[in-house]
């Protein structure tokens, strides 16, 4: 019943193994690999039907009159899809790489500095920085994405970490693919929406066919995981992680640190508020007049981003398989030398009682004290010598 | 730790400063108001001097409260001050405090009060009466429930002696878990003193009607529509809701047992659990905390906070969910009162808090008993946030925050005065914030008279229910606590990889 304590318990104290520590990632088998990329040359075509008139308005005039060939045209753009993922998935590394691991480790230095903690518990911090960067801009970012440390809370980092198995779909799916979809979608609209209220302060500066915030959309869609660096790979760094929590009311809480940002500024910005933003944007540029055509925008939306999963899905997978990994390690490493790491167990408070029979009694309403040092009864509040 | 001799002395200048700068900051948003209205009696040089003692009155005093120049902290004292007040008797202090948090209690209660009595007075304009009200009255009702909440906070914490630390729950290396020494207690309910109680509810009382005599004159219907609806809810809840209660929570238990034994469980439980957002599982360790979370009732806001605005927007969602499927204002097309809809949308609210009997004494119950699990990847996660996360909650959710703007679009295009924008040329979005900004009036509207039923339900019978809960659960799953064992140094430094 109780698998999770009695294996525990079996356990000797105080060993740890190296796979244990070590955050690692299985790769998808070579199968799923070729069923995830035919998943992207057939989605593929369908958000590219969607910006055939653009292709048509500003590329043709450039290109020679040839007749193309609608296969051999989706595969090639796939292709370059392939490439362009890779290249995305090693950005989103090298630019998360400083995120991440400098400006956390930045994070929790400072507060082990303002909040004076038992140094028995916490590994000696002598107040030299591992990275002298400057880390002003990242821990602004930081904090805009509602990661937050608490002076009240303790932290620790859990010793036997859960590994990712890149062959459990269902499970990839919830977890990350839906991050990373809407938040690309969000981020393109609002830089979308940048370029018009350029366009409306200085509308002299851009060319008489630029064009509308309804096709830009589209165009920055293409490149938008590119933008999304600074949301999703800390993110799930901080979620591989398993930094954990222990707030003084409510004990252990695992979700504590992940549950701040994706309830965060930024998650709500990008969440329902920004597709109402975008929505009152797109609508505009296409100059709707009744209810019915309002709704059949919401699905033409929709539409887009479901087309648009196939890149996203790629840089994603190919992300996850090659850069990860070593993204958690390195923070899970230089976190070691400021949090304690821990193992999380079960106790149960029968065995408690009977180890702690010299706790004394309340004179008053007969319940036990919670400490043998307490001076209240923590019950009806009276003085223990009262 | 570094201790100043006048850290009381010091707060209670502070604090005098916030008031003044409050007053003065209502002085600078009339100023502004009326500036742009160009009304005659404002001047510009005043409203200058009024936001300028406004900053520096506002700085000094949080700069001599809290230590730092922009801060307004509400909710709790700061370590070093909470150590200070445990080793002091506090007794001039909490005098002063009380003297002055009962004298600016009963200054706004005499202006919302001749605000009620002198609306309408051909002598007085409405501008004048609302610079009454704005200057004095909410500035005085905020500071006095503020400080009064501050002794509340004093009390509290000099009874509760010393409170757990978070580091009590890591057990160093050396140590084997079992000495941790954290003992099951019971959940309680801490009340607050029946004066302040009574001055909560009189506030409650006043606010909800002033904001009713605003919209309606309809003020005295209500206040015994909102008695009779309090009882009833109170009767379904305590019978209905707590039976439906404890079976969910015993059934979850055993299914969890009939799991772990290697069975499957029965297809409806499946799909009322699937519903529900609760997660049964073989690898998980279902146990209750052994030290609850206690409810504190001295602080209305922590009530409100917590429990109260989440309910009135569910109720809310449940009303617009059954009045977009029932339509009452089609009926009534030839009426040209548009505000017969609103009237629906009100008598609705009142009496939703019974329909959703089925949700929120299980949501709070399984909250405060603190029932938990901890997974196979050794994360410890409480149900509560997986109700709170589940289809349903999110289905009621989102489909009600539509249809009631829905309605509100409708209720819009029907009768064109209460809505300011045109049916037919519409900004869609323009449109949406308006009916947003709709929903949220109706909610201050509910919001009085659920904090008010909450408060009442919570001090006289929440208590009882939940304590016997958490015992009948307990012989099933037992008490444990979640706790961190620190792994040694060196078997850490053989782990590791550099």
């Amino acid at each position: 019943m109780n698998s999770r304590t009695s294996e525990s318990d079996t356990k000797p104290v105080n060993s740890l193994t190296v796979e244990a520590f070590r955050f690692d990632i299985t790769k998808p088998r070579i199968w799923q690999w070729i069923i995830i990329f035919l998943l992207v040359v057939l989605i593929n075509p369908l958000f590219y039907i969607q910006l055939l008139p653009l292709f048509d308005q500003f590329l043709t005039p450039l290109l020679p009159e040839t007749e193309y060939d609608y296969i051999i045209t989706d595969l090639v753009i796939s292709l370059v899809l392939l490439v362009f993922a890779v290249a995305v998935a090693g950005f989103w590394y090298i630019m998360s790489r400083k995120v991440t691991t400098r400006v956390m480790v930045h994070e929790f230095i400072h507060f082990l500095t303002k909040s004076q903690k038992d140094t028995s518990i916490y590994p000696k911090f002598d107040g030299s920085r591992p990275f002298r960067v400057s880390t002003y801009l990242g821990s602004t970012i930081i904090h805009f994405l509602g990661f937050k440390l608490d002076p009240k809370e303790d932290y620790y980092l859990e010793s036997d970490i859960t590994d990712l198995d890149l062959r459990e779909w269902g499970n990839l799916f919830n977890t990350r693919l839906l991050d990373v979809v809407s938040a690309s979608f969000a981020v393109s609209f609002v830089i979308s929406l940048g370029f018009n209220m350029i366009e409306i302060l200085l509308g002299s500066i851009f060319p008489d066919n630029f064009p509308s915030s309804a096709e830009l959309v589209l165009w920055i869609m293409l490149v938008s995981p590119i933008f999304v660096f600074w949301i999703i790979p800390p993110l799930w760094t901080l979620e591989d992680a398993e930094v954990r929590a222990i707030s003084p009311n409510e004990g252990v809480t695992s979700d504590k640190l992940i549950e701040g940002v994706q309830t965060g500024v930024i998650s709500r910005l990008l969440g329902f508020g920004g597709f109402l933003f975008v929505f009152n944007n797109y609508a505009n540029s296409v100059d709707t007049t009744s209810l019915l055509e309002n709704i059949a925008i919401i699905l033409t939306l929709f539409e887009i981003l479901l087309t648009y999963a196939g890149s996203a899905v790629l840089i994603t997978i190919v992300y996850l398989s090659y850069f990860h990994q070593s993204n958690v390690n390195r923070l899970r490493v230089a976190l070691t030398d400021f949090i304690p790491v821990a193992e999380t167990k079960l106790i149960k408070a029968n065995e408690l009682v009977t180890r702690q029979q010299n706790i004394p009694f309340c004179n008053y309403c007969g319940n036990r004290f919670k400490r043998p040092s307490d001076s209240f009864c923590s019950s009806c509040g009276r003085r223990k010598d009262a | 730790m570094k201790r100043t001799p006048l850290l009381f002395t010091r707060v209670l200048f502070g604090e005098i400063l916030l008031l003044i700068a409050m007053v003065f900051f209502s002085f600078t948003l009339l100023g502004i108001y009326g500036n742009f209205l160009a009304l005659p009696y404002y001047s510009l040089s005043a409203l200058y001097r009024n936001s300028a003692i406004m900053s520096v009155t506002y700085v000094l005093g949080s700069k001599l409260a809290y230590g730092s120049f922009f801060q307004l902290r509400i909710r709790s004292f700061s370590e070093e001050m909470e150590a200070a007040i445990r080793e002091r008797s506090m007794k001039i202090s909490k005098i002063l405090i009380r003297i002055g948090s009962y004298l600016l209690l009963t200054w706004g209660f005499f202006e919302v009060i001749s605000l009620l009595f002198l609306w309408g007075d051909p002598d007085l304009t409405e501008i004048e009466l609302i610079e009454i009200f704005v200057v004095f009255g909410i500035p005085s009702l905020l500071f006095g429930l503020r400080w009064n909440i501050t002794i509340g906070y004093i009390t509290r914490i000099k009874r509760q002696g010393i409170q757990e630390k978070a580091s009590d729950f890591i057990v160093p290396p050396s140590q084997t878990p079992d000495a941790l020494q954290l003992l099951p207690t019971p959940f309680t309910v801490y009340r607050s003193s029946r004066l302040r109680f009574i001055l909560i509810v009189l506030i409650l009382v006043v606010l909800t009607s002033g904001i009713l005599t605003l919209a309606s004159s309809l003020t005295g219907i209500y206040l015994v529509l909102f008695t009779a609806s309090s009882i009833l809810t109170i009767m379904i809840w305590n019978t209905l809701g707590m039976r439906w209660t404890s079976f969910l929570l015993h059934q979850i238990v055993k299914k969890w047992q009939v799991k772990t034994s290697g069975k499957s469980i029965s297809l409806g439980y499946r799909v009322l659990f699937w519903l529900l957002g609760i997660k049964v599982h073989e690898n998980y360790h279902l146990y209750l905390k052994s030290i609850p979370e206690s409810i504190d009732l001295s602080s209305g806001l922590s009530v409100l906070r917590e429990r109260s605005v989440e309910l009135v927007f569910t109720c809310m969602a449940f009303l617009f969910l059954v009045l977009s499927l029932v339509r009452p204002d089609l009926y009534y097309q030839d009426q040209v009162d548009g505000y017969i809809a609103l009237v629906y949308i009100n008598w609705g609210l009142i009496f939703s808090p019974v329909a959703v009997f089925w949700l929120y004494p299980l949501i709070w119950i399984t909250n405060d008993i603190g029932l938990r699990y901890i997974d196979e990847n050794q994360a410890v996660r409480s149900v509560v946030t997986d109700l709170r996360h589940s289809q349903l909650n999110r289905f009621l959710g989102i489909s009600g925050f539509f249809a009631g703007i829905y309605y509100f679009l409708e209720l819009y295009e029907t009768f064109p005065e209460m809505g300011a924008i045109d049916g037919v040329s519409m900004n869609i979005f323009l449109l949406v914030v308006e009916a947003a900004t709709g929903l949220l009036i109706v909610a201050a509207f509910f919001i009085g008279f659920v904090l008010l039923f909450s408060i009442f339900y919570l001090r006289f019978f929440y208590g009882n229910h939940a304590q016997s809960v958490r015992q009948k659960l307990a012989q099933e799953i037992g008490y444990s606590t979640a706790i961190a064992h620190q792994i040694s140094a060196n078997a850490l430094a053989n782990a590791i990889e550099r």
